[in-house]
This record gives C-alpha cells, structure tokens and sequence, in this order.
C-alpha cells in the first residue's frame, strides 16, 4: 500500500537559469496518496551556485487545501576547487499541506526567488482519499516523545503519514536504527553539538580521508542556519554528502535523553602534500524556538572539532619509474586500438580507459617512439561513490598519427599507483598492440607561394650539444677543502699570533728585569739595606760601624727623598735645611738627633744603645721617605 | 662524489664481478633510461632519471642524460611546464660535481640563452638580475683559492713580524713594517672570504627556479610587488626566472611550503615546488 511507505517521496528537480547562476530545485512530497485531513509534507530545496541566495519560497496550491509554513531552512557552502574558490546556497522550505476533499490534486510548483530572478520546481501530483478509505494506523497519544513531544510542539506530526506510523508496536520502535556511526557516548553540549570524524588519520599524499559531520539536537526541531564549510587547504575534495537535506534523521539516545542526529557533510579529502594537515571546523546556527541565539538571525552558532591528518609520501622502496605522488588507489587499465591497418601519415584511434577506486588520476603513461605521435586526448570521466569511497572512470580517447611504415608495436599504456590497502606499488597495464602500417603516398611538396619571402630556418639552440652519457664515469673524490681542516685555521691564526706572543713575552721579561734592577738601586731597598747592615754590625759589638750605616741609610734617603745632601750640611743648620726642604720641624729635630746620636755612638762607644738607634733610624727613614718635598723635588 | 655511490662502487669491488642487487637495480635503471633516451621515450627517460635521483643517486653523467631528456623535450609538442629549468637544475648539479665539464657548461648557457628567449617573448618586464656585492666578491675566488691566499699572508706577516723583532736594521725593519701591514690587510680579507665560502658551502643550499611564473613573495605568502623603473608608484609583481641559481636559507616560512631564497638582490619567498634544490657533492 502506497500510504504504508510513507518516504515514498519522489523528487521532481528542475534546473532553473537565475540572474546568471544556475539554481537546482528539488521538491518531494512525504506521501502520494494521503486521506482527506491528514497533513502532507512537502519539501522543495533550491541549491544556487552563484553568488544569490534563494529566498521568498512559495508554494501553489489547489483550492481547498489548507496550507501552513513554509518552515525555511539555508545553508551556504564553500569549497576550493581546483584552486577556485567555489560558493553555494540552498534553502529549503518546508509545508505542511491539508486537503479537504478527495482526488487528485498538483501540488505546486514551488518558487524561489533567486537575484533578479526565480526559479521554480515542477508540480507534484497526490491522491486524497475519503476519511477512513486508508486501513487505519495506530496512533500514539501524543508526539513522537509522548504528549510533551519537544519534536512536534504543535502536534503535527500526529497528522503526518510518517514511516512506521501503520506498524504496530510502539513508534520509537518502529524509527529507523541508526546506523553505528551515529552513536556518541555523551553528549558534547546540553543542546547541540556537532561532531566530526575522518578516518583514516593516517595516510599517504593521495589516499582518500573521509570525513562526516553530525549534528545532533536534543531540543527539538531546528532550521539550519549560518553553516559555512570546514576548510580544508591541504586536501583535494569531493563531496559525497554536501547537504542534509537528503539525509535521513535518526533518533539516538544520549545520556538517557532523546536527540535528533542527521548526517551534514561527508567529504572524500585527499592529501596533497606531506606533513601534518588540519581539517578546520565546520559551523552551524540551530535556528529554533528552544534554541537560545548565539548571534541574532544567526541562531545556537555550534562548531564541530578541528581534525588533524598525518598524510606521508608512499615508500620510496619498489616505487616505479613515472610514479606521481597522488597516484594512490586501485587501478585498471583498458585499451581499444582501430583501425590495426593504416598507411603511412594517417592516423589511428586509441581509447584508453582508466578505472578504479580512488581519486582518478588524470594522466596515464604513452608508449613513445619515434614515427608514433600520439596528440593531446579528449578525456570523459565519471565518478562513483560506493560505501563513501570514491571511485570512477577517466576514459582517454588519443588521435596517433604512424608516420613510419612496418609493423609497428604501439607498447603498453600503464599508470604505477600505490595500492593502500597492500602497501605496495602496482602498475596498471594495457597493451596496445600492433599496427601494420603500410607505405602512404610520398608527401607533396608545398610550393612557394609566389611574390612571398622563403620562411626563415627555425634555429635549433640545442643542436651542438652532446650525446647521452651511456656510463657512469668514476667520480673524482670530493675536494676536501682547506676551510674543513681544523688545523687550518690553527695554522692561519697561530702563526702570526706565536710571533706576536714571543715578542711580548720577551718584552715583559725585559721590563721585569729593569723593573727588578730599578728597585734594588732605589733609595729605599739603599736604606733598608745600610739599616740591615747596622743591625748585623751592632750583632758583632762594631758601634762604629752601626753608627756609619745609620748614618749611610738616612743620608741616602734624604738625599733621595728631599734632595739635600746632608752630609754637607754643618749639623747646626741640618734641621733648619730639613724643614727648608718640606720636613717637619719634629721630624728635622729627630734627623738631628739621631745623627748627633750616631756622633756619639761611634765616639762613646758601648755606652749608648745601637738597637734602639737601629729602630730610631728605620723609624725615621719611613718618615722620611713618606715627607713631601718642597719646591716638587723628590 | 656522493657517499652512496662511493659505497656502491666499493660494494662492486669487493664482490668482484657480482654486483649487489642495489647496484643492479641503479645501473639497470640509468640503463633503461639512456635506452629510453636513445629511442625517443622522453617521458620514460624522465621518469627513470628522475627516480634515480628520488634514490639519492646523484652523479654528474646521470643528470646530464636528466638534462637532455627535459630540453630534448622541451622542443616537442608534449613539453612539460618548467622542463627548460628542470634542465638548467640538472646541468647545475653536473657542474657542482665536476666543475670542469665544458659540455654541461655549454648546454646551461644555450638552455639559459634559450629561456631569456622565450620569456623575452611573453613578459616585457626584465628581473633584477645583479648579484649582490658581498657574495659576489666571494664568489671572485674558489673557496680553497682564498683560503691558499690567507695562508700566504698569514706566513708572510709571520715571517715579517719575526725579521721585525729581530732585525737591526733600520732597512729591514722598515721593510718589514711595510710587508708584515700588507699581509696582515691581505689576511683579514682572504681569511674572511674563505670563512664565508666555507660557511656558505656548508649552511645553505642552492637551488634553480623550475617554475615559468615563480612569484616572489613575502613570508605570508603575499605576492613581492617592485618599485617601477621610473621609481614613481609600484610596479608589478616581481618573478623569478626559470633557471635562475638562487640560493636557499633553511629558515622556515609562516605560511608553510615556501622556501626563503636571494637571487641576486632580491631576497624573498617561493613556492617550494617551483624551486628544485641542487645536490651538493
């Protein structure tokens, strides 16, 4: 029975031309045949690529039906194709319809505005039929969560042909499972969250990376609103889900609680290049009643996770000659060769047919030789998703010219890959096989046009260089350089700088000689030396002898420090001459006396005491030898 | 000569006739290369020569056959983007590892000549092109000939210093004042050129432009604009030659995947796929 397939809904898409983008429009009914008084869903989604965004939907309907919404959801994608940066918009409307009366009805079209522009779907046909004509369904009491439904606040869905609603059993037995994917531990937030996933983490440049992002709300419905798209620089994309419009919503159950999951994006990456990559978040508004607004218009704002990528190049072991980094996947190889016979200068057809799992590369490997030219191909593709892997065709079709007769070998077309799966490199193979190319009319020579000068040789820049090397020669060793040697640099620097050193070193010696020279002959170490000589004369009894080193050590000194000799000096005028000279009066007092004591030592003999003269002597010399002069004598 | 090969080649010795299974695998694969080469499978020949040197094979004969393969073609309807650069880095590499090769000499000249040809017919701007003052007067000398000269001077200012303290003469000490000044003049200068050719040789590599539009940019990735030749307003964005030698510093970009380069005296960023850097012996 057509009402118990309740998403039996048909799609009825028409591709409208708006303000010079291209707008898809898409409208699907939640049944075809429904009885009188009950609500039908209808959905219409317009998806523009240019820069206009769809707005003001409407929805024509027949007399008779009444007509609630539209509840309007948008989405704006981008996405870096190709190095271009690529911007779609979509909204989808949703109404719920209600016919009064039996028989068939078109429901729509749908318009959308779209810039100076609009865009419409096709009509969509549906049987009312009498109350009670459908077998009836079991109803449950209140929403699809009981009577307080966060999911149906205005109970319209007890109205609404939904899948399972026929069955018997309770509804929430009857939803669709989720899929495994779906299930989360816990929720990220108390409202919504959203989550991303790409597996595998771990690739090689070129392998596929899927990634898919939920969204999951726990109160209730919402429209989507401000979503823009993960960004993924490092990665080539294709999507595989790029809207949820399509996708189904599930009911999972997190932390005892019910929420509505539904997939948003699911995208096949490929690396381009090693290292570590990032897959930015992507954003998304929940727009609803229960949903606070994070920024106005913009409703609950909710970012999915950045994703890292550990992308390597493949080994570098077994890898074959021609392998293009990127080339991952499974691959194989086809070809179609005609005709097999052909005269010299005519052309053959060769179609090449590249297929397999993976991002389908763009080139594959010619047989070359000389005489077989082969032109640039017209290339037809084709992609597949199976599982969420991507997959497809690329069919080369290449127009050869055989410009040499005989039979000639075409060779093999091939495309080495690195298989993922087998960590190991292949090479798709197709064998062209041979063409007989028969002897062609001799070429006729083109004539020169008269009245026009001859067309100037083309120079070949190239034509004096040598041939190829055929061997590896022996290598000189590598040149150690001077500049690697340490001693090198010991020998640049020390040379010099030994010289230099033994120079100062025999100049300090020198200067320490003179030094030691001055200081014995200085009036001081004199002194120090006639008082030593006193002492040692007054240890042998020789007074006569204390009496002349006394005298020899403050003589000296005064001649040496104050610039008199004193010896000159009638002892009565000494101490006058000492002050004259910068002494102090006490100290030119004590000179006098200790030499009038000395006088009397060398002539009294051992009445008087020489050591206490030795220690008057050297106390004086100190005195002397610290006693400014005057007039800057020293 | 590349430590790689050094091994292989003394591998070979010692088992005397019986290659290893390394060296079979490289020589069959330079083989198959001339082979392609020979009988015109440009493609293949790039491929092979390119996988030896994706194996760390690098030797002066290996990129010479590279070289040809990319200018050989360079001239046919399938020429690849880039292919003359490609050439002009593999003549580089030869010259590096034997700098006496005239032939790899010629052949860069007539794929530089010919690059110069080819730009001149679709950019009208030229490139600043003048090497910068202080690398070029290091790169007056080879790096051992400076080093040779500081050695000179450092023995005769030593010698002159040694006649200096040890002379009488008033005729000697003069004349040695006057060669040890002299020497000494000369060992600051060549003592510095060499510790520069040293420290260039050893700290950054070099490189050769293989894009035809390789744009000079900022470290964020923003295209470099120049001063016009007028010296009023900007003028446009600065490219680097295909072909160009330029050297590279291993300082590390924000923006990732570009290479910090000084051609001459421009100093700016690349794209790290448009520059193909040199080994070195």
């Amino acid at each position: 029975m057509k009402s118990r397939v309740a998403a039996s809904a048909f799609a009825l898409a028409s591709v409208a031309r708006a303000a010079s983008a291209a707008v898809a429009v898409n409208g699907s009914l939640s049944t075809e045949q429904a009885e009188v008084g009950d609500g039908i869903r209808v959905e219409v989604s317009a998806l523009s690529d240019g820069d206009d965004a769809p707005s003001n939907p409407r929805l024509r309907v027949p007399p008779g039906f009444s007509v609630q919404g539209p509840s309007v959801s948008s989405t704006q994608s981008f996405s870096l194709q190709n190095g271009h940066f690529e911007r779609r918009h979509g909204l989808t409307a949703t109404w719920i319809v209600v016919a009064t009366a039996p028989g068939h009805y078109s429901l729509g079209p749908a318009t959308f505005s779209v810039g100076s522009g609009t865009a419409q779907s096709q009509a969509m046909s549906v049987e009312i039929v009498a109350k009670g004509a459908m077998p009836q369904r079991p109803r449950r009491p209140g929403g699809l969560f009981g009577q307080n439904d966060p999911f149906d606040p205005f109970g319209m869905f007890q109205r609404l042909p939904l899948p399972g609603l026929d069955d018997d059993g309770p509804l929430l037995d009857q939803e669709p499972e989720a899929p495994p994917e779906y299930a989360v531990d816990h929720a990220a937030d108390p409202m919504a969250f959203l989550r991303a996933t790409a597996t595998p983490t771990d690739v090689v440049v070129g392998q596929q990376v899927t990634l898919r992002i939920y969204a999951y709300a726990g109160r209730g419905p919402y429209d989507e609103a401000s979503s823009s798209e993960p960004s993924r620089p490092d990665f080539l994309s294709q999507s595989i889900v790029d809207t949820s419009f399509k996708q189904p919503r599930y009911v999972v159950h997190i932390d005892g609680q019910p929420w509505t999951v539904v997939k948003e994006r699911e995208i096949a990456l490929f690396p381009l290049k090693a290292g570590t990559l990032t897959i930015g978040p992507m954003r998304l508004g929940f727009q609803g009643p229960r949903y606070p607004e994070t920024t106005h218009g913009q409703g609950l704002i909710r970012f999915s996770k950045p994703i890292t990528i550990v992308a390597h190049e493949p080994p570098l072991a077994g890898r074959p000659p021609g392998y293009e980094l990127g080339d991952v996947g499974r691959y194989t190889l086809s070809a179609e060769v005609e005709p097999r016979r052909v005269e010299a200068g005519d052309a053959i057809a060769v179609t090449v047919r590249l297929e397999g799992v993976g991002n389908v590369p763009h080139h594959v490997k010619l047989p070359q030789q000389n005489g077989i030219d082969f032109l640039d191909p017209t290339i037809t593709e084709g992609q597949t998703v199976n599982g969420g892997v991507i997959g497809g065709h690329r069919q080369f079709r290449y127009v050869v010219r055989l410009t040499e007769p005989g039979k000639r070998d075409l060779g093999d077309v091939t495309l080495p890959y690195f298989d993922p799966e087998s960590g190991r490199y292949e090479v798709a193979r197709a064998a062209l096989g041979a063409v007989e190319v028969l002897p062609g009319a001799a070429p006729v020579a083109t004539a020169p046009v008269p009245g026009t000068p001859p067309k100037a040789l083309e120079r070949d820049p190239f034509e004096l260089l040598g041939p190829p090397r055929t061997k590896l020669a022996p290598l000189a060793p590598p040149p150690a350089h001077l500049g690697d040697r340490p001693w090198y640099w010991a020998l640049l620097l020390g040379a010099p700088l030994v010289v230099l050193g033994a120079r100062g070193a025999l100049s300090l010696l020198s200067g320490a000689r003179r030094r030691l020279a001055e200081r014995s002959s200085s009036p001081s170490t004199a002194a120090k030396r006639a008082l030593d000589d006193a002492r040692a004369a007054r240890g042998r009894g020789e007074t006569a002898q204390v009496a002349a080193s006394i005298e020899r050590a403050v003589y000296g000194m005064v001649e040496a420090r104050l610039g008199l000799k004193a010896r000159a000096v009638l002892r009565g005028d000494l101490a006058k001459a000492l002050e004259s000279r910068g002494a102090t009066a006490s100290l030119a007092a004590d000179i006098a006396k200790l030499l009038d004591a000395c006088d009397g030592l060398r002539f009294a003999g051992a009445t008087a005491d020489g050591q206490k003269l030795v220690d008057d002597a050297s106390r004086l010399v100190t005195a002397i030898s610290r006693t400014t002069p005057k007039g800057g004598a020293s | 000569m590349n430590r790689r090969w050094v091994a292989l080649a003394a591998l070979s010795v010692i088992l005397g006739g019986a290659p290893a299974r390394a060296e079979e695998s490289t020589d069959a694969l330079f083989q198959s290369g001339v082979a392609a080469l020979s009988k015109g499978a440009l493609d293949d020949a790039v491929d092979r020569f390119e996988l030896l040197a994706d194996r760390g094979v690098t030797h002066p004969d290996a990129s010479w056959d590279r070289a040809l393969a990319y200018i050989r073609r360079a001239k046919t309807p399938g020429a690849h983007p880039g292919d003359l650069g490609r050439a002009a880095a593999a003549l580089e590499e030869t010259l590096l590892f034997r700098p006496d090769d005239a032939e790899a000499k010629f052949a860069l000249d007539r794929v530089r000549e010919e690059i110069t040809h080819r730009r001149a017919r679709t950019r009208s701007e030229d490139v600043e092109r003048r090497p910068s003052l202080g690398w070029a007067v290091v790169g007056l000398f080879a790096e051992d000939t400076w080093a040779t000269l500081a050695l000179i001077a450092s023995l005769t200012l030593t010698v002159s210093l040694a006649v200096r303290f040890l002379g009488k003469a008033n005729a000697t000490k003069l004349a040695s004042n006057v060669a040890a000044g002299l020497s000494a003049i000369l060992l600051l200068i060549a003592g510095s050129m060499t510790a520069l050719a040293a420290w260039d040789r050893r700290e950054t590599n070099l490189g050769v432009i293989i894009s035809e539009d390789a744009h000079l940019l900022d470290e964020n990735g923003v295209p470099v604009r120049t001063t016009s030749q007028s010296g009023r307003g900007s003028g446009g964005a600065s490219y680097l030659a295909e072909g160009a030698l330029v050297r590279l510093s291993k300082e590390k970009s924000v923006a990732g995947s570009l290479m910090k380069v000084e051609w001459g005296t421009l100093t700016g960023w690349v794209a790290a796929g448009e520059v193909r850097i040199l080994s070195r012996p």
